[in-house]
């Protein structure tokens, strides 16, 4: 199971109890306070694919943000690779943020637009402190053509791509560090089936080849049956059920998780199932 | 080409359309090709295709919303016998004969009119009616998409609807003047799986109820093949397969419609690896001798140089392929 008491060295990263909670905004805070997060617990072992799923509003992105160490949490601990990393700074936290990369849904939003691809691609090495332009270039072509890249398209800009193609680069430049872990925001949900699968068996082979884990945020349920070992079910910031994938897919314990296994079409012809209303 | 399946109660009938993107210094690019489908009287109906298909196109051009160099050169579209290129105003066909159900409900709507005003305004324009008449017609509708407490919600404003519920309020106001017929373009792509499986629900209620057909435009094979009657699968501006649900999935002949349901994950039992679809979508500009799938095909042969037909293979099940 995912909260193993094995030897904690085979963790890379450790949540107990997290909690975040957003202040009411505006005068007199009348908005309210929202638990974003509420006593998330989970752990991802080196080398393990991780699925969180769960809908708009149920905690997924914050998570992720927190283990970016960009929204801070109010209570838990969060240990990434033996440290925590709400007491990370200076060199430790550039450090994390090497380590953990995030690729997001809509490349085309973190791309400068005015660097050519290689450019920004090329960042990543600058900052493992390779400065030789020739070293750099040599680098990038190598890497445009491991996620499928012409190496050419080093000098297009980002908006002479296809999603595809500004994904493909995304992951590169998100590799160009050497990361250990990897965060994926939807990283498909805007791709053709088609381009997705390519997509999806790339991530796959990368995997293989640079040893990352990762951790997958969708609420497309049958990507992570495809690419995730471990699934964590999310709602309203809670984790309502958490295992192996396919143990929870095939025999769901929360009603929430049916639901959503309900609603996931798959090409089969299968009928989804609606939902009660509230 | 020809479309089979015609019955008397077609609603919709498009035959061979064709629909060109005008460029200043290139010849013109052909966006859609020889399009021929019909839609019977309380039929859903799926167009499904990936990017650079044509598929939305293909429906904007049926009530006058193509793009400003966009052009349909020849085909016909009769809606119930009446001829909708023959120089009839769009506008009169739009929302009274023919409905849309527009992809992002949030930009969709004016953020500055209330949602009970937005859905009203079809029943104003068309119809005539009194607004004391249509806050009461208004507050039906509401109901009749589920919008919770309908005659209170509907002076409120867009933003303070979620994503699911804006989407219900612009099928009230797509239903608003009992459409015979509604062209829902993606309308759950933005949506939760749980609010999309609510939103397709309605759907088929709604088409229960009324007696409404729609025109189901998507990408997503999946979503499609869960609900819709019949199914038309375009690529690269070309219908290659069509047919019952039924046959595309589970007699598939085309290897495009074979190539996408393979690339599809699924819950469980995934193979290592997704079997994907070489090289990419011609664009429409490009010249393509023969079959336009050909470069990507795995059974592409001798035949392949020249174009393909869509032939009828058996009963409603159309498929454009020399091998199938």
């Amino acid at each position: 199971m995912l909260f193993a008491a094995g030897m904690p060295d085979a963790m890379l990263l450790v949540a107990r109890n997290l909690s975040t909670t957003f202040r009411g905004r505006g005068f007199l805070r009348r908005g309210g306070d929202v638990r974003a997060l509420n006593k998330v617990s989970f752990s991802l072992a080196r080398n393990e694919t991780l699925g969180i799923v769960g809908e708009s509003g149920s905690g997924k992105s914050t998570l992720l943000r927190a283990i970016l160490r960009l929204t801070p949490y109010d209570s838990g601990s969060l240990v990434f690779d033996g440290a925590e990393v709400a007491t990370l700074s200076g060199v430790a936290l550039k450090e994390l943020r090497r380590r953990v990369q995030p690729v997001f849904q809509d490349p085309y939003a973190t791309f400068n637009p005015r660097f050519s691809i290689g450019s920004s691609i090329g960042l990543g090495f600058e900052l493992l402190g390779e400065h030789r332009r020739q070293d750099v270039r040599e680098e990038v072509r190598r890497l445009l053509d491991d996620v499928g890249l012409d190496p050419d398209l080093e000098r297009a800009l980002p908006h002479e791509l296809s999603g595809g193609q500004r994904q493909r680069a995304a992951i590169a430049r998100a590799l160009a560090v050497r990361p250990d872990l990897l965060l994926l925001d939807e990283p498909t949900s805007a791709l053709d089936v088609s381009v997705q699968a390519q997509v999806l068996n790339l991530f796959k082979d990368l995997r293989r080849r640079y040893g990352f884990s990762l951790i997958l945020v969708t609420h497309d349920l049958p990507v992570v049956g495809f690419m995730c070992d471990h699934l964590l079910v999310m709602k309203s910031g809670e984790v309502v059920e958490r295992g192996a994938t396919a143990t929870v897919i095939g025999n769901p314990v929360s009603p929430y998780t049916s639901t959503l296994i309900d609603s996931a079409p798959e090409v089969t012809g299968k009928k989804t199932q609606p939902v009660a209303r509230q | 080409m020809t479309d089979s399946g015609l019955t008397p109660e077609s609603l919709l009938e498009v035959e061979d359309l064709t629909i060109v993107l005008r460029h200043r210094h290139r010849p013109p690019a052909t966006i859609a090709r020889d399009v021929s489908f019909h839609v019977n009287a309380g039929e859903i109906v799926g167009l499904i295709g990936e990017s650079g298909s044509g598929k939305t196109m293909t429906a904007k051009s049926l009530i006058g919303l193509l793009p400003d160099r966009m052009e349909v050169v020849s085909g016909h579209v009769r809606f119930r016998g009446r001829d909708l290129l023959g120089g009839e105003d769009p506008a009169r066909v739009r929302g009274r004969d023919i409905a849309l159900i527009p992809q992002d409900a949030l930009h969709a709507l004016n953020p500055v009119k209330t949602i009970g005003w937005q859905v009203g305004e079809p029943l104003q324009v068309h119809g005539g009616l009194r607004w004391r008449r249509i806050a009461t017609v208004v507050g039906d509708l509401l109901e009749r998409v589920h919008i919770p407490d309908a005659k209170r919600r509907a002076d409120d404003y867009p933003h303070q609807f979620s994503g699911g519920m804006q989407q219900r309020a612009l099928t009230a106001m797509a239903l608003s003047m009992e459409p015979p017929l509604i062209l829902a373009d993606e309308p759950t792509t933005a949506l939760d799986v749980t609010i999309q499986a609510e939103i397709i629900d309605l759907i088929g209620e709604l088409r229960d109820a009324t007696g409404a057909s729609f025109l189901f435009i998507s990408h997503d094979l999946a979503l499609v093949s869960s609900f819709c009657d019949r199914i038309y699968v375009m690529y690269a501006g070309e219908i290659v397969e069509s047919g019952t649900k039924d046959a595309i999935f589970s007699h598939t002949r085309h290897p495009y419609t074979r190539a996408l349901i393979g690339a599809a994950p699924r819950l469980a039992g995934n193979p290592e690896r997704l079997p994907t679809i070489p090289g990419r979508i011609p664009r429409p500009h490009e010249e393509i001798r023969g079959c336009r799938f050909r470069e990507r095909c795995p059974r592409a042969g001798a035949a392949c140089g020249e174009a393909p037909r869509l032939e009828t293979a058996d009963g409603d099940h159309a498929v454009r392929c020399w091998y199938a």
